[in-house]
């Protein structure tokens, strides 16, 4: 009985799903054989770790402060534990793989207060723009009657439709709620997000690599060919259908449609490209350490390239601080130096609280380390890893970025680096005097895109928003310089 | 001693709920005028796919047995103002797809393979001649919820045989059945209807049975409404009415209306509500849960039992093990009278609990609950620059209540633009605290739970939460928002300039039925416009 067998049988078990189960179907006998031949260049993946609250900007920067006005960089492979942020240092074992940005800014949530106090949108709530933006980088869409909410397909989707595989998950959402999602299909539409690693694992067991069989296909065999033809059969039917629909019901009937025949290529297509996929996978830990095994399994067997997590909350227990604080309200709005009711016991709190997040990011790091790739290097060298907060801080800065860039995205960046960019650009809003900020983050999508092979790409999300207080435009297009 | 406000309220209706927006809303989601009632007129009818709800319901339905394991699905978006239904939001996604694919699959195993399953819905043996054409054309009536045409027959029987030359018989009726219900006709609620005036489509009888169906139970039709869509009686609005009484009779219309309420009132925000333990150490996720069931319960009793005036002032509860203590009565699952402070909805536990922080209750909360959800109005947030954490309650100001506390908060007159009205309901509910504990003092200062209800149309100052449900109940604002809200849910969109003359007869129908809530649905579904949908242009 292989390792394989054992697992899947002892994870169905757990689930309640015996042996045999209809969520567990042999991929043999559906049409020739499911593996092809090896590809020595591994895929390009990303990976979305969001955490929620943003960070303490005197214990997480690195920067010089001597040269605030001036672009720098610090080498960060020549520097010792002692030597990183207080919040950064469980990072520091992965130091020859990270990119750490600082003084990015969120310049189209920015600008979107400014649209909402000239009246276009009524809600400038910041948690909610930020949370809509981050993905997106555009408009929120300003429901009545409601908060605002991403306003336009967010980047892992657009990601994913350029380099998701025929037969494949072209990216999944999995992880918790912060507040809004910031996964979207479309303006308004959340894009669904699988809380329970029970189910994520339950979706992937269909593209696993089938158990060896001795014998012809059995009658389960050919039974999961049929659920191909099951699917060509639905698809049809639609067909049928539509014409007899208006325009916009008809839209959203043939978006359907096209995921029927896509999924129906999982059954009778595709195949295998991963250079390391080993199914045995036994989910221990609490759950965002099985997210981090099960993003493991999904990028090597190259079952998605394309993945959001976000971050469960913290229970105050988890970073040390008492259980009567509230983690919002106390904690993080009273974390940093100018609030109204900062508190330095506050702020060593929201440290301790990013730490925590720190020593997370640390693992997922360590567990795609620790897959090796057939060309050579491990997962990690051919995936990249972003660390995103919705806010810079606990008191809704919204400059100030912190950017956590790790992994090598397949070669694209230049790791092992903290990167400062000076503020150059007006701030698109202020409530008071204008000052400069760092550029967009606008720029990192583009990077992102570029990253993952998109390089005809040269924007994301809104491509200019206007300086309220000259009236002129800023450009959002390019990549973010200085990262490769 | 009762506050008054006569210089704040044009200031607090100039609210519109837009910060820094120039002048009044706009809101797309009020319905407009009724010009001329005597003409019929129809708001959109977008296609409609199966919530997560329905489609479990439906094939549970189908199967008339316990359902095999089958994933979950991903949930429903609700926000104020919609429902889990609503038409638009319903799209698939890969994840939908997939997990719809499993369900199909294991449900076609246990029509083919678990006995009883199998004796239910394939009518032939194996050996019959015709089989296939018989059990597509009986399974397929119901999974597509109409007689299928003899073409989609011939398709469907065709693909029957392909599996059952390939596999077997049974693995035929897996497929088969497995198909059926990854197809649009199953998964969607397509209303293509007859007869085309150029304006309006009527629909065909078992559309019509359909409507009835998902809106009293949110599943599919059972036989006798099959068979009046077979016998062609849904056209006579006089039989809806028969059968939407006969309906409303049956525990699934009791499940659906309770998942209505959930949803209109939020019946269940206070599962996901923590309270200090230090403070309300009786409170647990079990606490939580009961009190969103007993809320939903009471609703339902009321809305089968009595009328909309009793959700604001009944004291019927039906108190479980859980919510005994904090009610301070003895457990009475099958329902019992609750004591005088808690009378109507808005004095249970899901509420209360439910729009409040860990440490205390939140007046903006329960105000803006009270304007969106009881008022049907839009609130805007507040300023980006507004502090919206709860207020403190410092020792150097000395003892404070919460009331004052949140006065002193929002004293600015720019936060007293809206929250004159937004506290002059939440106010109202001091006497309760953040676990919907009843309190007569607070910070050891007596509670001060009086206020000044504007905008609900009986305006007027009250004390305690007693007497501002009181009004709600007598409240025309209050009224047609419950109409309004029905009209949502029924359509599956937000009301539209097309549905105005429609809504407003409905509103007044209801009020002339002094707010009888299952009248209430009669009324909506034996309107001629129930039988029809506006017509759109094909592709």
């Amino acid at each position: 009985m292989s390792f394989f067998r054992t697992d899947r049988r002892r994870f169905m078990t757990a689930l309640g799903l015996g042996a045999g189960s209809l969520l567990l179907p042999s991929r043999f006998g559906a049409g020739p054989q499911r593996t092809k031949a090896q590809d020595p260049v591994a895929p390009k993946r990303i990976l979305f770790f969001i955490t929620p609250h943003g960070m303490v900007p005197p214990t997480w920067h690195m920067r010089d402060d001597g040269m605030l006005g001036a672009d720098h960089e610090l080498d960060l492979t020549s520097m010792s534990e002692a030597d990183f942020s207080e919040t950064f240092q469980p990072l520091h074992r992965h130091r020859e793989k990270l990119l750490l940005l600082d003084n990015l800014t969120m310049a189209t949530s920015i600008a979107e207060t400014a649209r909402v106090v000239d009246g276009v949108g009524h809600d400038a709530n910041e948690h909610h723009l930020c949370q809509a933006h981050l993905m997106t980088g555009t408009w929120a869409v300003q429901r009545e009657g409601s908060t605002a909410i991403g306003g336009g397909r967010s980047l892992d989707m657009v990601i994913g439709d350029a380099v998701g595989q025929p037969g494949r998950f072209a990216n999944r959402i999995y992880g918790f709620r912060h507040q809004h999602p910031y996964s979207f299909l479309a303006a308004n539409e959340p894009a669904p997000r699988e809380a329970n690693p029970a189910n994520a694992f339950a979706d992937m067991m269909g593209y696993l690599p089938a158990e060896p069989t001795e014998t012809g296909p059995t009658r389960d065999d050919l039974l999961r060919s049929g659920r191909a033809s099951a699917l060509d059969f639905a698809a049809a039917e639609f067909d049928h259908v539509l014409p007899r629909l208006g325009a916009e019901d008809a839209d959203k009937l043939r978006r359907h449609q096209e995921l029927v025949r896509a999924l129906e290529l999982s059954f009778s297509g595709g195949g295998v490209s991963g250079v390391s996929c080993d199914p045995a996978v036994s989910l221990e830990g609490g759950e965002m350490h099985q997210f981090m095994q099960l993003a493991a399994l999904a990028f090597s067997c190259d079952i998605t390239r394309v993945i959001t997590l976000t971050a469960a909350g913290l229970t105050n227990a988890q970073f040390g601080a008492p259980d009567t604080l509230n983690m919002h309200q106390d904690i993080a709005h009273n974390s940093v130096e100018g609030a109204a009711g900062y508190d330095p016991a506050m702020a060593q709190h929201m440290t301790n609280y990013n730490r925590t997040y720190a020593e997370q990011f640390s693992e997922l790091l360590d567990v795609l380390d620790s897959v090796p790739e057939v060309g050579g290097g491990t997962l990690l060298d051919n995936t990249t890893v972003v660390w995103l907060t919705e806010l810079s801080t606990g008191t809704h800065w919204r400059d100030q970025m912190p950017r956590i860039i790790a992994g090598g995205g397949g070669g694209y960046f230049r790791t092992g680096r903290y990167v400062y960019y000076a503020p150059t650009n007006p701030t698109p809003f202020s409530w008071g005097a204008v000052r400069d900020v760092g550029p967009a983050d606008s720029h990192l999508r583009v990077s992102l895109m570029h990253a993952m092979g998109m390089t005809d790409q040269d924007s994301f999300g809104l491509d200019e928003v206007t300086i309220r207080s000259t009236g002129s435009a800023l450009s959002l297009r390019g990549p973010l310089p200085r990262l490769t | 001693m009762r506050r008054v406000f006569p210089t704040f309220v044009l200031l607090a209706l100039g609210c519109s709920g837009e910060i820094g927006a120039p002048t009044g809303s706009t809101d797309p989601s009020a319905a407009g005028v009724c010009r001329n009632p005597d003409v019929l007129q129809l708001g959109s009818a977008p296609v409609r796919r199966l919530t997560a709800n329905e489609y479990r319901n439906t094939l549970e339905d189908l199967l008339g047995r316990p359902l095999p394991e089958i994933p979950e699905l991903p949930p429903d978006a609700v926000t104020a103002g919609s429902f889990e239904n609503e038409a638009l939001a319903l799209a698939a996604s890969d994840v939908h797809v997939a997990r719809w694919e499993q369900s199909a699959f294991a449900v076609g195993g246990q029509v083919a393979d678990d006995p009883e399953t199998r004796a239910r819905l394939v009518p032939c043996d194996e050996t019959d001649a015709g089989c296939a054409e018989e059990f597509v054309a009986s399974f397929g009536r119901r999974a597509l919820r109409r007689p299928l045409t003899a073409e989609e027959t011939t398709r469907y029987a065709a693909f029957f045989e392909e599996q059952r030359a390939a596999i077997d018989f049974a693995g035929a009726v897996q497929l088969t059945v497995t198909a059926m219900l990854q197809s649009p006709q199953f998964l969607y609620r397509l209303e293509i209807g007859g007869d085309l005036d150029g304006e309006h489509v009527a629909l065909s009888d078992h559309e019509v049975a359909s409507r009835l169906s998902y809106l009293l139970w949110q599943s599919m039709p059972d036989d006798e409404l099959f068979a009046a869509a077979d016998a062609g009686e849904l056209q006579d609005l006089g039989n809806v009415a028969a059968q939407t009484r006969r309906m409303l009779e049956h525990p699934r219309a009791r499940a659906a209306i309770g998942e209505y309420f959930r949803q209109w009132l939020h019946l269940d925000r206070v599962a996901g509500e923590h309270k200090l333990p230090e403070l309300v150490p009786e409170w647990s996720p079990a606490v939580a849960a009961a009190a969103t069931l007993e809320s939903q319960q009471f609703a339902e009793h009321v809305f089968f039992e009595g009328n909309l005036r009793d959700l604001f002032t009944s004291r019927h509860g039906f108190v479980s093990e859980e919510l005994a203590p904090l009610y301070g009565v003895a457990a009475a699952p099958e329902g019992t009278e609750l004591p005088a402070e808690r009378a109507g909805i808005l004095s249970r536990i899901a509420f209360l609990g439910g729009e409040a922080h860990e440490a205390n209750g939140s007046p903006p909360l329960r105000g803006v609950y009270v304007i969106r959800r009881l008022l049907c109005q839009a609130t805007g947030s507040p300023p980006a620059n507004a502090d919206t954490s709860p207020p403190d309650r410092s020792e150097d100001m000395g003892p404070m209540t919460n009331r004052m506390a949140f006065e002193e908060r929002t004293a600015s007159a720019e936060c007293q633009q809206c929250h004159t009205r937004i506290d002059g309901f939440g106010f109202g509910f001091e006497a309760f605290d953040m676990a919907g504990r009843f309190r007569t003092s607070d910070n050891g200062l007596p509670v001060d739970a009086s206020g000044f209800a504007i905008g609900i149309g009986n305006d007027a100052a009250y004390e305690g939460a007693d007497e501002l449900q009181a009004l709600f109940a007598e409240s025309p604002t209050v009224q047609d928002c419950a109409v309004e809200t029905f009209f949502t849910y029924a359509q599956g969109r937000a009301p539209e300039a097309g549905d105005s003359c429609q809504l407003e007869a409905l509103q007044t129908a209801f009020r002339a039925a002094d707010g009888d809530l299952d009248e209430m649905v009669v009324q909506l579904v034996t309107r001629p416009e129930f039988l029809l949908r506006p017509a759109v242009e094909s592709e």
